[in-house]
């Protein structure tokens, strides 16, 4: 079966600085060599802490933000420079699920018309009667009620706003969407009901989702694969269970160690892995493996030469000189 | 343990044009020397009001409108009246808040900010106060700490900034730390470092802590014991352990349950359906009942704390596993 | 949410006001004399009569109810005068924020929507419009052109612009981030649809507080220009040309200058009024804390009078 999406070699600059009149913009790699393909029905998650990149490898995905190498293919068409009216009705088929439910919604329109929107800018609603019924059959699937249609967002809460959120991401029958941090500004007891809808619609439409979130647990819950990023470079790529009971990159092993769990006696025989430092300056990244100033197996070559994303056996990829290889 | 701090009955109400709000209905908590309490809640569920009743933050348009809290035997609220002691807010009892990033003057250096709290509150002389802020910065696990006082907030890191104000907060030898959601903007490797520094100057300096925030995990790790919120009440306290190996109220059994583990990782997460209760018109009886599996007709009726095993509970059927099967 | 509706909830929050009802109440009378000053006016303004010239005002002696307000140095009407004044004068303020607000909004729309050169180009042209004196670019077009009502609107105009594109260009770029318009864009509005509906909604309020701040500014504006013999001409009349032509007999007749100034003082006070009071109810966060201020001030006032009793 061919992957809904295939990235290839992906690379995103960013400006550092913006272009003025008269002054030269300063152009800063945010992600480069970024891989990974999602297969139809496919959940990958991606992680990483804040600066690595995975929020930009989503928006490069959907064509918001230009790439300046590599190749993104989405149900075999190079989309890479797509651009104007075929980027437009790609759109249809791609979409996004936000954040913050409480900005992602036009307050300023009603939900019925923000559920509808996909469908009118794409001309799939011939009449008023037919958006309508469309836009009932949506907020149905997410598991909210029939009225919801003649109300405006505020009198929602952030739960039921992420649900109407998910429902104008559908409206199209997209084959990918791309899920930005989706629940992390959620409560915990609403979170668990968005997680669990999310998994339903993944199962019962056959969506292909690209699931982005630093919450390594709900991450662990929802995915299939699971892709770890480090400065602007995937470190680690693999099957669920391989990479949460197997993790091979020592960045991957440190941030798996560091994630509470809701349980003191667990919590009190956990032993952390700590390594020195915090997160990169992206503006001026380390060479060879980013990662090499906080890791305790560095070594001469990790200075020099970045590690590429190897195969170690069962779909386990990791980029790592030392570890496990 | 005698108690430093004591809520009694403590209401907080917020004026809004639609109506009163009563974002504390009836919060009553006390805290022991050298203890850590967690209080835990979802938005909106009155945890970080608690805090900013105890520090005296209460403001337009919120005003506290009865109960008390004491304070080492001195009086902050009066029986619904807001007390003006001094020498106790920023001194015995200080607080860190969530955004690292706002909370510090950006056009002075943290020396000179550390400096300006230190000679407030123990009346050192400058260079004195230089030294002592300098060791403060060591003794958050800051390196190089003597030069980094003439550095400015941007050239300090999200997690260092943290370190920064919890130096801040503990450079006047408080008895009582309140951390409302501080690692909440941080990544988790930070956070980690954060919650450990924390541990390690509870033990070191023997302080109290509250700590308020909505992740259990750091709950866990961290709390001696732990407080529940829920629609501006208390709905458990108890033992960290016993919170969470034997959880008594539906509420928190289903908190624990809907929250995802690295550990053990299920099939598919528990949810409490339906959305906390606005505060607006607050339910009659326990506020729970509407989205609770086991709720009968006498939850309608008012639920105050009630000893249950070794700690508290406002639940007609605390100890019935609500949530199903037997896990 | 116990919701009033919003116009309920609007005047009862002007009652509470004081200030701000005034200023609406003055703003409506003068909009109202403007209006129907063929049927208010006692006279002609521009008849003149040499034999009642320099009429006091009733109040003093030699003042008659013929004249309520007196006559100027051509025995004209001094209350005729200022109510056809108001006409002209709220005429050329209107006119000019209307083409000013319009010509902003679209170039701060454009420079705020594209980004990039596009606004730095638009911005410069902002800065070098703002650096250069409005007086001197309209005494220029004036000498140039002559004098007129529709010269002196379009002069305006172009001289207050920019103000507006600063605004507008400034919502836009940060209205651009928010995550809604992002989602309207992956969704694959066209980008008419994201500006007009997603972006545009979001000025209506703070272009409407600019647009009644910026009239008193017009209306200040005419006066000056009319004052110095740039502006309006005689024999149509307005505030700042009557405040001018009075000048000359500040000593003998101050009713000349007073009432035309006084005019001009209470259209730019209540619209100030007005204009404060529209800004805060019209932010929903602005609105509560002045709702709760109030509430608290109340209830100290019921504590101190129950402590005195």
């Amino acid at each position: 079966m061919s992957p809904t999406l295939s990235v290839r070699d992906l690379a995103v600059d960013y400006e550092l600085s913006r272009a003025g009149l008269f002054r030269r913009r300063r152009m800063v790699t945010a992600v480069s060599g970024v891989s990974f393909d999602i297969a139809p029905g496919e959940t990958l998650g991606l992680v990483g802490e804040s600066g690595s990149g995975k929020t930009t490898v989503g928006r490069a995905i959907l064509r918001r933000i230009p790439t300046s190498a590599g190749q993104i293919r989405f149900e075999g068409q190079d989309i890479t420079d797509l651009a104007g009216e075929p980027l437009r009705r790609l759109r249809a088929q791609m979409q996004i699920v936000l954040q913050d439910p409480y900005t992602s919604l036009n307050p300023r329109m009603k939900v019925g018309d923000i559920v509808a929107e996909p469908l009118v800018v794409h001309g799939l609603a011939p009449s008023r009667e037919a958006a309508r019924e469309a836009v009932a059959a949506l907020l149905a699937r997410v598991g909210m009620p029939a009225d919801a249609a003649g109300r405006y967002p505020h009198s929602f809460s952030g739960g039921q706003r992420q649900r109407i959120g998910i429902a104008r991401a559908l409206a199209m029958k997209p084959s990918l969407i791309v899920a930005d941090e989706p629940v992390s500004a959620l409560d915990v007891s609403v979170r668990a009901q968005v997680v669990n809808l999310m998994q339903d619609l993944q199962r019962d439409l056959g969506l292909s989702l690209l699931f982005i979130a630093h919450d390594l647990a709900v991450v662990r819950h929802i995915s299939h694969r699971v892709a770890i990023m480090y400065a602007g470079r995937i470190v680690e790529l693999a099957p669920r269970d391989a990479i949460y009971d197997r993790p091979i990159h020592p960045y991957t092993q440190a941030l798996l160690s560091a994630v509470p769990v809701p349980s003191p006696t667990v919590q009190r025989s956990r032993r952390r892995i700590v390594h020195p430092g915090e997160s990169v300056d992206i503006a001026n990244p380390p060479s060879g493996c980013r990662f090499h100033p906080r890791c305790p197996l560095a070594t001469e070559r990790c200075r020099d030469d970045a590690p590429p994303l190897a195969d170690r056996g069962a779909g386990h990829f990791a980029a790592c000189w030392n570890s496990g290889a | 343990m005698s108690a430093l701090l004591k809520i009694e009955d403590l209401a907080v109400v917020f004026d809004t044009r639609a109506g009163t709000v009563e974002a504390l209905r009836g919060v009553s908590l006390s805290l022991g020397r050298g203890e850590t309490l967690g209080i835990v809640g979802e938005s909106g569920s009155g945890k970080s009001v608690t805090a900013q009743a105890v520090m005296g933050l209460i403001d337009v348009p919120g005003r506290i409108a009865g109960g008390s809290i004491s304070w080492d035997g001195q009086a902050l609220v009066q029986d619904g009246a807001q007390q003006h002691p001094s020498g106790i807010w920023g001194k015995e009892v200080t607080m860190v808040f969530q955004s690292p990033m706002t909370s510090l003057n950006p056009l002075m250096t943290i020396g000179a900010q550390l400096e300006e709290v230190i000679r407030k509150h123990l009346g050192l002389g400058r260079a004195a106060a230089r030294d002592h802020a300098a060791e403060m910065l060591a003794a958050v696990g800051i390196s190089g700490a003597r030069r980094r006082l003439d550095q400015y907030p941007h050239e300090f890191s999200g997690g260092m900034r943290q370190r920064v104000m919890i130096a801040m907060a503990i450079a006047c030898e408080p008895k009582l730390l309140i951390a409302d959601e501080p690692t909440t903007a941080l990544d988790v490797t930070i956070q980690a470092q954060i919650l450990e520094l924390l541990a390690g100057l509870q033990e070191r300096l023997g302080l109290s802590i509250i700590l308020i925030t909505h992740d259990l995990g750091i709950v866990a790790g961290l709390c001696h014991r732990v407080a529940v919120m829920y629609a501006g009440q208390i709905v458990e306290t108890g033992s960290v352990d016993d919170i969470f190996d034997r959880p008594a109220h539906p509420y928190t059994q289903g908190l624990i349950r809907s929250t995802p583990r690295l550990d053990e990782p299920e099939d598919r997460l528990t949810a409490i359906e339906g959305t906390p209760p606005g505060l607006l018109h607050p339910p009659e009886g326990c506020a729970f009942r509407t989205r609770c599996p086991i709720a009968r007709d006498d939850c309608r009726a008012p639920q105050a704390l009630r000893p249950f095993g070794a700690g508290f509970v406002a639940c007609t059927q605390p100890g019935v596993d609500a949530w199903g099967d037997g896990k | 949410m116990a919701n009033a509706s919003p116009q309920q909830g609007f005047w009862g929050d002007l009652r509470h006001d004081m200030p701000a009802a005034i200023g609406l109440c003055v703003i409506l009378l003068i909009v109202l004399a403007a209006v129907f000053a063929p049927l208010l006016a006692p006279y002609d303004p521009a008849a003149q009569s040499l034999i009642k010239r320099l009429a006091p005002p009733v109040w003093m002696t030699r003042g008659s109810w013929d004249h309520v307000l007196g006559t100027d140095n051509l025995g004209r009407d001094v209350l005729s005068r200022v109510i056809w004044g108001a006409r002209v004068t709220l005429l050329i303020g209107a006119a000019t924020c209307l083409i000013a607000a319009t010509l902003g909004t679209l170039v701060g729309l454009w420079a705020g929507y594209r980004g990039g050169r596009t606004d730095s180009v638009l911005m410069r042209l902002v800065d070098i419009q703002i650096s250069f004196p409005g007086i001197l670019l309209i005494l220029l077009v004036v000498g140039v052109i002559g004098p007129g009502v529709g010269t002196l609107i379009g002069v305006l105009a172009i001289t207050n612009w920019m103000v507006y594109a600063r605004l507008v260009r400034g919502i836009v770029s940060s209205t651009r981030q928010t995550a809604h318009v992002e989602a309207a864009e992956i969704v694959g509005c066209r980008p008419s649809r994201v500006i007009f509906r997603h972006i545009l909604p979001n000025l209506v309020s703070p272009l409407l507080t600019l647009l009644i701040l910026e009239f008193t500014n017009i209306v200040l504006a005419e006066a000056a220009v009319s004052f110095l013999g740039f502006g309006v001409q005689p024999p149509q009349t307005s505030w700042g040309l009557d405040v001018a032509s009075g000048r000359d007999y500040l000593f003998i007749a101050w009713w000349l200058v007073t009432f035309p100034g006084l005019a001009i003082v209470a259209t730019v006070l209540s619209i100030n009024l007005f204009a404060g009071w529209l800004r805060v109810t019209t932010d929903p966060e602005e609105r509560e804390k002045r709702f709760a201020r109030s509430l608290a001030a109340r209830r100290r006032r019921a504590v101190r009078k129950g402590a005195n009793t």
